[in-house]
């Protein structure tokens, strides 16, 4: 009996030391642990979702006035923006406790989707007013500079050394050189372009409405078009590049395109799927529905809705807390936090 | 402040707890000596009850899941060598408090003072635990250590569940009548209404029928609520008294209590901190029907043993996390892994502990 309790727990405690080995030598899983937060712009919470269960943990009140909000985290500096969208500040929170912290006054009629730069030292953002592609420096907040793109830009995608700009009312997408600070091409396109993204191979994707479209453009040419059954909005790529998410708002769905413009796969969603966001290790995508207060929950590998997640209302974009990450605080005591990671269970 | 106004759950809440307070007493149902009389000397009797108890839970839960209770019911904890440490911490501090979390709370029913010195202990200990937690063992213990997802395998099963229960249930029943050992018509003797009287109700119960019985109670609050534990709501109700003390945003300042105890956000009197109240009740109850209660002093010497082990019992639990109830006897019903690798631990921590403080008396190991 003894013996074969011993076998038992040596073969346990060598298992466990052997799985916890394993796990820590793969160095992306090790520092990188990922908490899902939904941004609710109507019902003015955040709601933490447990990424393991799939379900939500809690809502979060955030003390701000009525309007659409487009909600980025910093994680360089443990910092969240919000954009209030048709607005000319940018709000500055702390992750935590979402108390905001400060307002910066960047231009007229912001739109809410913005972009950092890959060290997370520059944020992108649209004035649309004022035509201009706005940069901030994410330590002071500050504006380092302000490039004036074509009429009504709306979106920015992040290339290797230059951004893209969608001008809406131009029907163009303004490529702006990050060395030289100003904007060295114009894409033409036949339809008003919105949403973009961009690939590690510089690749562009561009959502477009009147007509509803989707454009691929590589080497700053148009290479391909598809017609879209309504207008598209959030738009996402998957982790291998391959394939292109694209939510329509108007149809409760998201489509699964092919490089080559193929829809592969259509899937069903809530009510007006409005922005998709991609986890960190690119496993699952968190599709907003805006208009029943909750988020689909793509597996990105298997292409299916795996869970629909209640939020707050008005659930516009999530966004994703590397808790391993020193910067955020999150692991040596904030005294203030309230979003943490909740995949410890205290248990009975 | 009552979170639940719901006046059906409300009451079956207090009877269930009740329930488990006078099962717990009149069965001695401790997991201390449980493990203790089995490892130092043998002795089989709580063990028994224990086990029985467990299956029972298991095909009771198992049932109602097929029925329709959701698998949130089921908690399952991720799991990792955190467990088996937490668990090794819980089962020492276990033996050298001198009773488990289930024990503490009857034996404190009892009128011991020994067990309310340990149950006030545990709640320093929590509340240390909660202060250590963002720098310590948030970084340095669960985020390396529990790293794999909690698996249930009675709720993955999903409605071919019972079937593990009733397996080995059947192998039981095999073995003890190969060897002679089955004594169903023993036992159901002993509950002929012509057998029970006064003085057997006041007398120790069998624990075997005292394991059903707990596994049945088990099975009924899966129902209402999900998953039976003590230190859980045992750390709410501590988290609770210190924000009155303190002010809430004592609470809400801290990540362990803001996040993972009340991980709801609602700072309010749950269903389980009831139950965990009307058990102690019960506890008393049967006790001082069964003239068991009386108040005990502690004695100056075990003065340490109630303090520090109550301590170490605070800790193990919320690294574990967990308590021997939610872990050993829900968990192995759930055939949780985290549940078996936490009683792993926690026996490991018994069996040296025991071995420790009993090496002058004789330890049979």
């Amino acid at each position: 009996m003894l013996l074969v309790s011993a076998i038992i727990t040596a073969l346990t405690i060598g298992f466990l030391i052997g799985g916890t080995f394993v796990y820590h030598t793969t160095k992306e899983v090790e520092v990188e642990q990922y908490q899902a937060v939904v941004f609710n712009t109507i019902g003015k919470t955040a709601t933490v979702i447990d990424n393991h269960l799939l379900t939500s943990l809690t809502n979060i009140n955030i003390e701000i006035e009525e309007g659409q909000y487009g909600a980025h985290y910093n994680e360089k500096n443990n910092k969240l923006y919000l954009i209030h969208d048709g607005e000319s500040e940018l709000l500055t929170l702390d992750p935590q406790s979402l108390i905001i912290q400060s307002r910066v006054r960047v231009g007229p009629n912001l739109q809410h989707a913005g972009i950092f730069d890959d060290k997370g030292e520059i944020f992108f953002l649209i004035s649309r007013d004022s035509n201009s592609l706005v940069m901030i420096n994410t330590t002071t907040d500050r504006i380092i500079s302000r490039i004036e793109v074509q009429e009504q830009p709306h979106h920015v995608a992040l290339l290797e050394d230059s951004v893209a700009v969608t001008n809406t009312e131009s029907q163009s997408i303004s490529i702006v050189d990050l060395k030289e600070l100003e904007v060295v091409n114009n894409i033409k396109i036949d339809a008003e372009p919105l949403m973009i993204v961009s690939d590690n191979n510089e690749r562009i994707f561009v959502g477009a409405i009147r007509p509803a479209k989707l454009f691929f453009i590589d080497n700053y040419e148009v290479k391909n078009s598809i017609n879209l059954e309504s207008d598209p909005h959030g738009m996402a790529l998957t982790g291998d590049g391959e394939n292109i998410i694209v939510t329509l708002p108007e149809e409760n769905k998201v489509l699964i395109i092919s490089m080559k413009g193929e829809v592969i796969k259509e899937l069903k969603t809530g009510d007006f799927p409005h922005n998709i966001d991609i986890e960190p290790n690119g496993n699952y995508g968190y599709i907003s529905n805006s208009n029943d207060a909750t988020v689909s929950v793509i597996d990105l590998i298997k292409f299916e809705i795996v869970a629909t997640i209640e939020t707050g209302n008005g659930s516009h974009n999530v966004q994703f807390y590397n808790i391993m990450n020193s910067n955020t605080e999150l692991n040596v005591a904030k005294d203030d936090s309230k979003i943490v990671s909740a995949n410890f269970n205290c248990g009975g | 402040m009552l979170e639940y106004n719901n006046i059906f759950s409300l009451s079956a809440t207090l009877l269930i707890g009740l329930g488990f307070g006078i099962l717990l007493q009149k069965g001695r149902f401790c997991f201390t000596s449980a493990l203790r009389d089995f490892i130092a000397f043998k002795d089989t009797r709580v063990l028994n009850g224990v086990i029985i108890g467990i299956v029972t839970m298991m095909l009771g839960t198992s049932i109602a899941y097929v029925l329709g209770i959701s698998s949130s019911n089921f908690w399952v904890s991720n799991y990792g060598l955190s467990n088996i440490i937490g668990g090794f911490v819980f089962g020492i501090g276990m033996v050298y408090g001198g009773g488990c979390a289930s024990g503490t709370l009857y034996r404190a029913g009892e009128g011991y003072i020994h067990y309310w010195l340990v149950l006030i202990s545990a709640c320093v200990g929590y509340i240390a635990f909660a202060a250590l937690f963002p720098e310590i063992f948030l970084p340095y213990f669960f985020v390396p250590l529990q790293i794999f997802d909690g698996y249930s395998v009675i709720s993955s099963l999903e409605l071919f569940s019972p079937i593990v229960p009733v397996l080995l249930i059947f192998a039981s029943v095999l073995y003890l009548r190969n060897r002679n050992k089955l004594i169903i018509n023993q036992t159901i003797q002993s509950l002929k209404l012509s057998n029970i009287s006064s003085n057997s109700l006041k007398a120790e119960w069998d624990t075997k029928l005292v394991g059903v019985g707990m596994g049945v109670l088990a099975t009924l609050w899966f129902v209402i609520w999900g998953t039976l534990s003590v230190t859980g709501p045992q750390a709410r109700w501590t988290g609770l008294v210190y924000s009155e003390l303190f002010g809430i945003e004592t609470l809400q300042n801290n990540i362990y209590w803001n996040s993972v105890v009340f991980r709801d956000g609602i700072f309010s009197i749950s269903l389980d901190m009831i139950l965990f109240m009307s058990l102690i009740f019960g506890a008393f109850i049967s006790a001082y029907l069964s003239g068991d209660f009386k108040i005990r002093t502690i004695k100056t010497s075990r003065i340490p043993n109630a303090v520090i082990g109550g301590l170490i019992m605070g800790f193990g639990s919320r690294m574990a996390p967990g308590c021997n109830i939610s872990n050993t006897f829900s968990g192995l019903a759930f055939l949780s892994v985290a549940g078996f690798i936490t009683s792993l631990g926690l026996l490991l921590g018994v069996y040296v502990a025991t071995h420790w403080m009993f090496r002058k008396s004789g330890c049979a190991i």
